[in-house]
């Protein structure tokens, strides 16, 4: 059974993917300083990954969300619902995806 | 690439076409995960030809909602008789080519890079008649006669819901956001007489052929199925196709009064904007969907890839546009 996110790659994950890509994928094609300077690259990464370790503090609420609103005891109609979501998703895009356009017609100014 | 697989292909371009189409040069142009496409540069008797080899991926790790190669081709072939802008198939590949299934069709000429559609100078009148070659093309996609294409899936509206339903409650994540969608679009079925005609399911900015003549082709039909008309014109309006131009619903280049208009008095369907916004929200949360699936790919090791590692964080793109269409702050 897959464990359950509320968010996919894990920050961690996507780490790993991007130091496995170095590793595997540009490495091997390197000499000297470039070389080496990726080598110290996927350590800096490795660290980042192990470091980012940590459980997310928006996790369990919006599983608690996910969990209301599929088994009806939620409105999906309640206005603080939607401002709740809408809240929760716009800290996840300045994350994940600050220049979306969605996410700029939605906070214009910081 | 082995020398094996250059081999098959003079080969099948031999048995196919002729002895006179000479393969010149070939190149893989993307790593799909269902399907590998590769352009070849052809040497044919009335000159330098410019084709498209499209083959199942060898890793055979899909989506699981495509239709196969041969369908793929053989309803391309259906829809072009029908004044679809569909890509010219040349052949199919059989068992004895040994390249597994796909087929080999005409590369188009024009831009396919949806901000190059978008940006290029060059392109501006074709932007300006763009909107309306997107409606008469989706028109005649609709009125291929059913009878004449190789068997489809039927996915109308709720079948379909279900099988969305289906793939995200199968992968890691959980999004509340995703299970309102999935509540308010379970409320408002289109119960519409008709949801049986030949949806092209992925006709959007980014799967056209556009140069200064308009529109040329319409590409990848693996998405294809029989169901509601009103799919194909909500897809081609959801946020992500817009590429940044939020305020030009219709692929980032056009408005939806447009596309509604022209699509009605070619088709003479009648365009109900709310079964239309429907179908948009029902196509954001798809694309939502296919982004974890895309992320997944990565994660179970089918497919290590940086790219599909990362497009699992596009959800809350989908996630933000589905609230904003629910709320009614769309455009």
């Amino acid at each position: 059974m897959t464990r359950k996110a509320t968010r996919i790659p894990a920050a961690a994950e996507l780490v790993d993917a991007v130091a496995g890509f170095l590793e595997q994928e540009l490495l091997p094609g390197l000499e000297g300083n470039q070389k080496f300077n990726t080598r110290v690259s996927i350590n800096a990464l490795r660290i980042v990954q192990r470091e980012l370790l940590q459980p997310d503090r928006q996790e369990a609420r919006l599983l608690e969300l996910a969990d209301q609103i599929r088994s009806g005891k939620l409105d999906e109609n309640d206005p603080q619902l939607l401002a709740e979501l809408r809240r929760h998703t716009l800290d996840r895009l300045a994350v994940d995806s600050p220049v979306y356009s969605a996410y700029l017609a939605a906070r214009p100014q910081s | 690439m082995s020398q094996n697989f250059e081999a098959k292909l003079r080969a099948a371009l031999h048995r196919h076409c002729g002895a006179r189409f000479q393969l010149k040069d070939f190149k893989r142009l993307s790593a799909g995960a269902s399907a590998e496409t590769y352009a070849l540069d052809v040497e044919a008797p009335n000159g330098r030809q410019a084709l498209i080899l499209r083959r199942s991926a060898t890793s055979g790790a899909g989506l699981g909602v495509n239709v196969d190669k041969r369908t793929e081709a053989l309803l391309q072939r259906a829809a072009g008789k029908h004044g679809v802008p569909a890509p010219e198939i040349l052949f199919i590949l059989e068992q004895d080519d040994g390249l597994g299934e796909g087929y080999v069709m005409r590369r188009g000429e024009g831009e396919t890079l949806p901000r190059r559609i978008l940006e290029k100078a060059e392109l501006a009148p074709a932007r300006e008649g763009l909107t309306s070659d997107c409606a008469r093309a989706l028109a005649a996609i609709h009125a291929v006669p059913v009878d004449e294409l190789p068997s489809l899936p039927a996915l109308p509206a709720g079948p379909q819901l279900k099988q969305i339903e289906a793939l995200y409650r199968s992968g890691p994540l959980v999004s509340p956001v995703f299970e309102l969608a999935l509540c308010w679009l379970g409320k408002r079925l289109p119960t519409a007489a008709e949801a049986s005609c030949l949806v092209h399911g992925d006709f959007r900015n980014g799967n056209l052929v556009v140069n200064d003549s308009g529109l040329q082709l319409v590409l990848d039909w693996e998405l294809s199925h029989l169901g509601d008309p009103m799919e194909d014109l909500g897809w081609l309006c959801v946020n992500a196709w817009r590429f940044g131009r939020r305020d030009r619903p219709v692929g980032g280049f056009g408005q939806r009064a447009d596309l509604y208009t022209s699509y009605e008095s070619i088709s003479g369907r009648r365009v109900e904007p709310e079964q239309v916004r429907f179908w948009e929200v029902f196509g954001t949360l798809k694309w939502g969907v296919i982004c974890i699936l895309q992320a997944m790919l990565h994660l179970s090791g089918a497919v290590r890839s940086v790219e599909r590692a990362t497009i699992g964080r596009r959800v809350p793109e989908t996630e933000l546009d589905l609230l904003d269409l629910i709320e009614g702050h769309d455009t």
